[in-house]
């Protein structure tokens, strides 16, 4: 993308002035979505994300300068600026990059660009008439296609020369049902660190029956009554709950700066001996992974928590300044109009000792909650929520009738310990989360768990 | 390249290839920023982002291909892709391009551009918010933020209808989280301002300050209905969640259940709301939308009467009715959708105590969370997590949070009891919202038994 004598010529002229590293990140990106609305290809969205971003460390304070001119004017004026924040005219810095290259774990069957456009719209129908013809109170759907191509390149003036190409694919569909004047949706989205052989193993129609079948059963479904209760959680997405009460607190963004309820609590004891949790993103084909973060770093398997014991943070590069620990490979951003920060990238709760027909067995009266949506987190109080998209009722051990529009809260601290039940089903769903350094992709997961005392917003 | 060269690239590309409806859509924006933390300047940042799409009609079906690498060469390349993308469309859509109209005013702009900042000036302010939140309590406690900084976007569009309008908006912001420790228990402040002159950041510092100190030693709420004060803040973001509903294109698929009711009534008769481009406490005002029809102020509910829904030129052809000006594009590679530019609350006449003297007992909501989570836009649910005041003898009362609200937007929009007089506006760039606090009956919440 850069040649490697411009690429040393902007990072002498980044740190000319003071600082004490500095980084060169480019990208390019080829990003396709489809979106079907009312039984037809409604847009179709195809865009190249092209730029540049360089940062500069003076200790832990840092400086950042983003720009799409990518000619060597452009970019040289993008260090100057950014050299420029730092400090008057310094000496300069002979910098040797030394490139080499890091083992890719995900071999892509079919590549985005290598697969015409048709065969993605005929995937995406594929998916939505499925969603459409499962019942016939839906009324709606609106299903999305998207697929890209990401190549990144890291340089920085300790002689890092990597660079990396990503491809994820993802197919989702959101169906609406109707009856009475009434609304109601359901959603299901998965997708891979994978090329259009995503399709091999997820069929669309799949995809589209599950929301359509979620979205009737909201039709029908009760408002789910407020209060405290036990509740199940189901795997796959359900692990939205440990990224929010939990992951969030524990990315060197907050636990550096000393916003987050976890920072200084590393061996102590934070959660139930039942939970184990990972941050991964070396899982081969995982929607989270990367070879290397986008600080070219390799990614690692951080193991977060052991039998309950805080064993990890997620530390980037800024992170591992502030708090005098490694890297671990986890520096992300949405591209190169954002400064890369610690994020999560396949995050899950490891399969625990119970039998999952014990748990919901376990339960005179609480909730299932077997789908879930997305929700947010305060790291500073741990303070938590998110929402169950489908929902039932548990009776005496039994799985009783469909509740609709609850919300989980608490905080994190709490329900760590509060989980005293971990099942063997472990599963992970996609997400995209926002933070500091703008929305990245990201795997939760986790097997069927039982959370002993939560609140539950609904209607009583 | 400029988007004169821009325009003049593509469009000779488009007519080599024998194309006679096509649009070029440009949107780039530079900022400028300085952070501190925990009483020390942290970063500094400069940015330059954005690109361009080209649209064509090829059988009267419309493509699109976007990118942000401005060479002719990569320019040059959008116009095939967009050609390609044309022939798998099937939405049954006439192609618009808008034809300038004799009349049409672009000129309502009233807002002055503030001059881009320098970064001396941004730092200095960053590092006065840290001081003052570290001089206005000993309590203040790492995790303290605060950022300044200004941005400007130049948004154009030209089509081969002959219409080639532009249009620089540019603001400046001020934000500051202030965290405070007392004895262990962490809380917090956030205030925003437009401006970041010595006295807004005194007033700024005082809201995150007073705020944070206000949460400390919160306690539960009891599970149950509660009257609900929803403050100004709180309002503007369920306005922003929920102005899907009024989407001409979401009520046309069955997405809004506002479609049928234009003319009747779907709020308390005390409420009237606004869609305005031009709202004064706006520096990014718009003159036109993503399709280069003229933007106008409108009334969508007008004493509880819904009065329109929101439309673009193509959903306004489907649904019978003429457009409103809302054609929007959430980033300069999204599609044309439609949205309000600012959705204006009316104001009502009393003041917040007088609110809390209304409502006698109940809860004043100051923050929620997860609204993207926890709203459905379809259905008008919304079950959320909240935190504020217990209101006690017509009085603003001790701290509560850790619960949740729970009801449907629809419903609550005919729940309200009242309105307060002192509107809040917010929000960045061309996308606002701004609104009082208001009373409202019947609030479900989920709290401790």
């Amino acid at each position: 993308m850069i040649e490697k004598s411009l690429l040393a010529d902007l990072l002498s002229v980044a740190v000319s002035t003071g600082g004490d590293f500095a980084e060169v990140f480019a990208e390019r990106e080829h990003v396709t979505r489809i979106r079907f609305l009312s039984d037809k290809v409604e847009s179709i969205r195809d865009q190249v994300i092209s730029g540049v971003g360089i940062r500069v460390f003076e200790g832990t304070k840092t400086y950042y300068a983003s720009t799409t001119d990518t000619s060597r004017e452009g970019l040289l004026a993008c260090a100057a600026a950014v050299a420029g924040a730092v400090g008057e005219k310094g000496g300069k810095r002979k910098i040797l990059l030394t490139p080499d290259t890091v083992e890719n774990r995900t071999k892509i069957g079919r590549y985005p660009d290598d697969v015409p456009t048709r065969e993605k719209t005929d995937l995406l129908r594929e998916a939505c008439v499925a969603a459409k013809t499962t019942d016939a109170r839906i009324a709606q759907v609106d299903g999305s296609y998207l697929d890209t191509d990401r190549e990144i390149l890291v340089a920085n003036t300790e002689g890092l020369f990597r660079t990396d190409r990503k491809v994820r694919t993802r197919i989702a569909v959101s169906a609406v049902a109707s009856a009475a004047g009434e609304n109601q949706s359901g959603f299901y989205g998965p997708g891979g660190g994978v090329g259009i052989e995503f399709f091999d193993a997820v069929s669309p129609a799949s995809v589209g029956r599950r929301a359509a079948a979620q979205a009737v059963t909201n039709l029908t479904a009760a408002y789910c009554p407020a209060g405290t209760m036990t509740v199940a959680i189901e795997n796959g997405f359900g692990g939205v709950i440990f990224h929010e009460a939990c992951g969030h607190s524990l990315e060197a963004t907050a636990v550096g700066i000393g916003a987050s309820q976890m920072a200084g609590k590393l061996g102590e004891q934070i959660a139930n001996e039942k939970v184990t949790a990972i941050d991964d993103g070396t899982i081969a084909g995982g929607w989270g992974s990367a070879n290397i973060d986008d600080e070219g770093t390799p990614t690692t398997r951080n193991v977060l928590i052991e039998n309950g014991v805080l064993k990890s943070y997620m530390i980037d590069r800024l992170g591992s300044r502030r708090l005098g620990l490694p890297m671990t490979g986890c520096g992300r951003r949405e591209s190169y109009a954002y400064e890369p920060t610690s994020r999560m990238t396949n995050t899950f709760i490891a399969n625990g000792p119970d039998k999952n027909e014990d748990i919901i067995a376990s339960m005179e009266y609480g909730l299932y909650a077997k789908a879930m949506g997305g929700g947010s987190v305060n790291p500073l109080t741990g303070e938590f929520n998110f929402s169950v998209k489908e929902g039932y009722i548990v009776r005496n051990g039994k799985i009783c009738e469909a509740v609709r529009g609850a919300a989980l809260i608490g905080t994190g601290a709490q329900i760590l310990q509060d989980i005293d039940m971990v099942g063997e089903n472990l599963a992970t769903g996609q997400g995209m989360c926002g933070s500091a350094s703008g929305s990245v992709p990201t795997d939760v997961g986790q097997p069927l768990i039982r959370v002993k005392k939560i609140t539950v917003g609904g209607r009583s | 390249m400029n988007f004169s060269e821009i325009k003049n690239v593509l469009f000779a590309a488009a007519k080599a290839e024998g194309l006679t409806e096509y649009d070029v859509y440009y949107r780039v924006s530079t900022d400028i920023s300085a952070e501190a933390l925990n009483g020390e300047p942290s970063a500094a940042s400069f940015g330059a982002k954005g690109g361009v799409t080209f649209r064509c009609a090829v059988d009267g079906k419309i493509g699109a291909a976007s990118g942000e690498c401005l060479t002719e060469q990569e320019l040059m390349a959008l116009v095939p892709r967009a050609m390609a993308n044309a022939a798998l469309i099937d939405a049954d859509e006439e192609p618009i391009f808008y034809a300038p109209q004799a009349g049409d005013l672009y000129e309502r702009v009233t807002a002055e551009m503030p001059e881009m900042p320098e970064m001396q000036d941004l730092r200095r302010a960053a590092m006065t918010l840290q001081e003052k939140v570290y001089a206005a309590t000993p309590l203040a406690a790492d995790g303290t933020e605060s950022g300044v900084g200004g941005a400007t976007v130049t948004v154009a569009l030209a089509n081969s209808k002959g219409l080639d309008l532009t249009h620089t908006a540019a603001m400046h912001y001020a934000v500051v989280e202030a965290v405070v420790n007392r004895d262990g228990e962490p809380s917090f402040g956030y205030a925003r301002s437009n401006n970041f002159d010595e006295a807004s950041l005194s007033e700024m510092t005082d809201r995150a300050v007073g705020d944070a100190l206000a949460r400390l030693g919160a306690g539960a709420l009891k599970t149950g209905k509660y009257h609900a004060v929803f403050s100004a803040k709180q309002m503007r973001a369920l306005l922003g969640t929920y102005a899907g509903i009024f989407n001409g294109k979401n009520a046309l698929l069955g997405l809004s259940l506002l479609g049928d009711k234009v003319g009747t009534e779907i709020a308390a008769p005390a409420v009237s709301l606004y869609d305005d481009p031009f709202y004064a406490g706006n520096t990014m005002q718009m003159p036109f939308d993503a399709e280069g029809v003229p933007t106008v102020r409108k009334a969508l509910i007008e004493k509880g009467v819904l009065k329109t829904l929101l439309y673009d030129l193509t959903t306004a052809k489907k649904a019978g009715r003429t457009t409103t000006g809302n054609a929007a594009r959430g980033s300069y590679a999204a599609p044309v959708s439609i949205s309000p530019f600012c959705l204006a609350f009316g104001a009502g006449n009393k003041t917040l105590a007088e609110l809390f003297s209304f409502v006698g007992e109940g809860v004043y909501i100051t923050e929620l969370k997860g609204l993207h989570a926890g709203c459905d836009a379809t259905t008008g649910d919304f079950s959320i997590e909240a935190a504020g005041f217990l209101i006690k003898d017509g009085k603003q009362a001790a701290p509560v949070r850790s619960f949740t609200i729970a009801g449907n937007f629809y419903e609550m929009l005919k729940n309200i009891t009242e309105i307060g007089s002192e509107v809040e506006e917010g929000g960045s760039g061309f996308s606002m919202t701004a609104a009082p606090a208001v009373s409202v009956k019947d609030i479900s919440v989920a709290g401790e038994a």
